[in-house]
């Protein structure tokens, strides 16, 4: 039974790869049909969709996985097309991400580096194109390699915070922090309920837009949707939670007016100053608490 | 939003974290552009609802696509990679093989960042879809080989002056006193970069309708790229800098030489139109760069250059001495000695932009040097050998078979029961067309010897000669692909159509399918 699906996949594949096999390019690379199938195989067996392997290969972006596998196997001429049709993308993505020319050819090159996989000894060739299964656009894979490879820099960087802006902030001496209020009980067991009622993406677009302030622009953006119907999204989902959330604690025993103080938006005494980053203008004086000797 | 959320969600957002591991940047990438299974999208957006990290790479990748690219792709190239163009025959192999072979892949990508890229979807439509070809063949040759390359043809033309021109237009610049424009300069120097990526898109047809052998310099640079590639990274640094002259104005078309001390291996450049060069992927140590130009002497300047750095290395060159000579050389194009074809090239954005009343499509290849209009059946020679084509090159009639379309019978079409594509050709009984697609097909309309038909998944199968073979068209929006089923199509002549999709989205092209415009 286990194998039923398995050779019903493989049947998808091999069909498949005979009926475009001329549009995959894989001939230019000299893969044959067989080689076709084998890749496609190995494609799904590592995206682990092989029950879906027909609506998988529907979507499949044939051409650019076959153009990345063979890089992969080390093909001068799948390289060739790469490098001609990537590698200023490349660039360009990345610094439209740093947002600074050296950055941005550090990210770049170090991504060269990886895809085209050359190992420490250089005689083991692992080339990080091989976790392209072709879900998206190569080119799209190779922004978001670069951008998770920026923020990975990122957290690397905030990590090694100085001491000095450690003191600035209080985490060094941190101030005990028991006396601080939290949540009543039954605002936070409320707000949890509802929330985990909220469907993921609506999480998301609340996590999107309260948390990490996209603008509705970006969010329809990612979303393939127009702004208008990010915006009355979230409107609604907002406008369902407050309510919800209020009724929640109107029945665990508040008044009207409590649970709407309960809900209030930011209360400004939470919100976390950063004072010295504000104020900062010039870094290149010494500070001036800083004492001599 | 107006209200806000209250503040204990937000805190619980913040608080949230993902359960399961980070999606692969395959899923990531498959989301944002919406092509996932509906299983592997809810994955997605349940983690990306918790995972801080993973919206801030969806924030990041999202906020550069394609689209966007495109005309930025020149300017954020590295400036090397902007100016160094040399004819093959002209490069000397002092620097060894990666002299040439980073440039000459950069050079490539150039073309490619602008307009392979563009292409790569007619491409895959239609192998010719997108290119208009027309030869004029000598009276003695018949060319019949398929081309992608939209050939007329040009006598040998007489060299630009242009270049010789530069140096004497920032020289007048100084004597006006005129300061350095920078925002003029950058324009120019955008321009040139557009220019220079139309011309190497040229290069990157002709060399895969030529085969590897057409430019050796360049082909042979592409198996060595990869392996230059590591070598950049890190540990080589540039130096960059503005040729100008004693009056500080800046100098256009400079000679550039740069020196290893260490060494001696030496590279030479040109300055752009705002004065500047540039050297990159150099081994950090000592360097010296020179620079001449018409009418100044020479002068020096040395550069010490740090790994990850750009040093400049600005260059003043001195008045030359009184007595010089001026020397103006031209070069004529290569020419093609095997036989008598010469050909020019029109790309899209020209065949697309150029001005051309009434949209007539013998108007580009008019444009072409030599090429007249046939008037009244005879062309200005008196020759009546063009009247199919009405036109002429250099006095030779044009070859028109490549504009001709082969008379075809007529064929009845029509889409099963079981959304089968079926062709029926006078006197024969319905057969299957398209039989090996899986594809469950809705809708055929036909418009001469073209043929489209559209079925589920936004499958859509276009044949130009009446069902014999077919290219599949990728319906795609800034890298989202239809999905939806195409439930009709429509021609209102050979050029203008449209398509509706199942989900009432419309496609419209007005370039007879070759490019197709979501509505």
């Amino acid at each position: 039974m286990a194998s039923a699906p398995s050779s019903q996949a493989s049947a998808a594949v091999q069909a498949f790869a005979a009926a475009h096999y001329a549009e995959s390019g894989a001939e230019r690379f000299g893969i044959d049909v067989a080689g076709l199938v084998a890749l496609l195989a190995a494609v799904l067996a590592q995206r682990g969709s092989t029950d879906e392997a027909e609506a998988a290969l529907q979507t499949l972006r044939l051409e650019e996985v076959v153009l990345a596998r063979a890089c992969v196997a080390g093909n001068e001429r799948a390289w060739d097309l790469f490098l001609t049709r990537y590698r200023s993308a490349m660039y360009d993505a990345a610094y439209r991400i740093a947002h600074d020319e050296t950055s941005a050819r550090s990210l770049a090159d170090s991504l060269y580096a990886e895809l085209y996989g050359l190992s420490k000894d250089g005689e083991v060739r692992a080339s990080k194109l091989r976790y392209y299964l072709g879900r998206g656009s190569l080119a799209g894979w190779l922004r978001t390699v670069i951008a998770q490879e920026y923020v990975n820099q990122y957290r690397k960087t905030k990590r090694e915070t100085s001491l000095e802006s450690a003191v600035e902030d209080g985490q060094q001496f941190a101030a005990d922090n028991s006396e601080t209020p939290l949540l009543d009980g039954r605002v936070e067991s409320a707000t949890a309920a509802e929330l985990a009622a909220v469907e993921p993406e609506e999480r998301f677009l609340l996590a999107a837009y309260f948390l990490d302030h996209w603008t509705l622009l970006e969010i329809s953006k990612v979303l393939g949707v127009h702004e208008s119907t990010v915006s009355r999204k979230l409107e609604r989902v907002t406008a369902g939670l407050r309510k919800r959330i209020r009724k929640r604690l109107i029945e665990a025993g508040m008044s009207a007016r409590q649970a709407d103080e309960a809900m209030q938006d930011v209360d400004v005494r939470d919100l976390q100053v950063k004072v010295r980053e504000t104020l900062e203008q010039d870094r290149s004086g010494l500070p001036f608490y800083k004492e001599e000797g | 939003m107006k209200q806000g959320i209250p503040k204990s969600v937000q805190d619980l957002l913040a608080r949230q974290t993902p359960g399961d591991e980070h999606p692969s940047a395959d899923l990531l990438n498959g989301y944002m552009e919406q092509s996932l299974m509906p299983s592997e999208t809810a994955q997605v957006t349940n983690h990306l609802a918790a995972c801080k990290d993973c919206r801030e790479i969806v924030f990041l990748a999202s906020g550069v696509k394609e689209e966007e690219l495109v005309p930025a792709v020149a300017a954020a190239m590295p400036a090397q990679d902007r100016h160094v163009v040399a004819p093959a025959g002209q490069r000397k192999s002092k620097w060894g093989w990666w002299k040439w072979a980073v440039p000459a892949v950069a050079v490539i990508v150039a073309a490619a960042g602008v307009l392979v890229e563009q292409h790569r979807i007619p491409e895959r439509a239609s192998p010719a879809s997108n290119t208009l070809a027309l030869n004029y063949p000598a009276p003695s040759t018949a060319t019949t080989n398929r081309e992608k390359a939209l050939i007329v043809e040009p006598p040998a033309r007489p060299a630009t002056k242009a270049s010789q021109a530069a140096p004497t237009e920032s020289k007048k610049h100084a004597a006006a006193g005129a300061s350095r424009n920078v925002e003029q300069a950058r324009q120019i120097e955008q321009q040139q970069a557009r220019q220079r990526s139309m011309e190497l898109a040229q290069l990157s047809s002709s060399l895969e309708k030529s085969g590897p052998n057409a430019v050796p310099g360049a082909v042979a640079a592409m198996p060595a790229a990869p392996r230059a590639i590591p070598a950049q990274s890190l540990v080589s640094g540039d130096v960059t800098g503005t040729v100008t002259d004693p009056s500080g104005a800046v100098v256009a078309n400079a000679t550039v030489t740069l020196r290893n001390n260490r060494t001696g291996q030496t590279r030479t450049t040109t300055s752009n139109n705002s004065g500047a060069y540039r050297f990159s992927l150099l081994q950090p140590g000592s360097y010296t760069v020179s620079a001449t130009a018409g009418g100044f002497g020479k002068a020096e300047t040395t550069a010490m250059i740090s790994s990850g750095q750009a040093t400049v290395g600005d260059v003043k060159l001195a008045v030359g001495s009184s007595s010089q000579t001026v020397e103006v050389t031209s070069a004529a194009p290569l020419i093609q000695a095997n036989n008598a074809d010469l050909a020019t090239n029109f790309d899209q954005n020209v065949v697309r932009n150029a001005p051309n009343g009434g949209n007539d499509l013998t108007y580009a290849p008019k444009t072409a040097p030599g090429v007249n209009s046939a008037v009244g059946g005879k062309d200005q020679t008196g020759s009546t050998a063009s009247l199919k084509s009405g036109l002429v090159s250099s006095g030779q009639p044009a070859a028109v078979s490549k504009l001709a379309k082969a008379e075809l019978p007529h064929a009845h079409w029509r889409i099963s029961a079981d959304g089968q594509l079926e062709r029926a050709l006078p006197g024969t009984a319905w057969t299957r067309v398209l039989a090996d697609q899986p594809t469950v097909f809705r809708t055929v309309a036909t418009i001469g010897s073209n043929v489209w038909a559209g079925g589920n998944g936004g499958a859509l199968f276009h044949s130009t000669d009446q069902g014999e073979n077919w290219n599949r068209i990728a319906l795609s929006a800034s890298g989202r692909p239809e999905r939806s089923a195409v439930v009709s199509i429509h021609f209102d002549n050979a050029v203008q159509g449209s398509i509706k999709t199942q989900s009432g989205v419309i496609w419209i092209t007005s370039d007879g399918g070759q490019t197709w415009t979501k509505q």
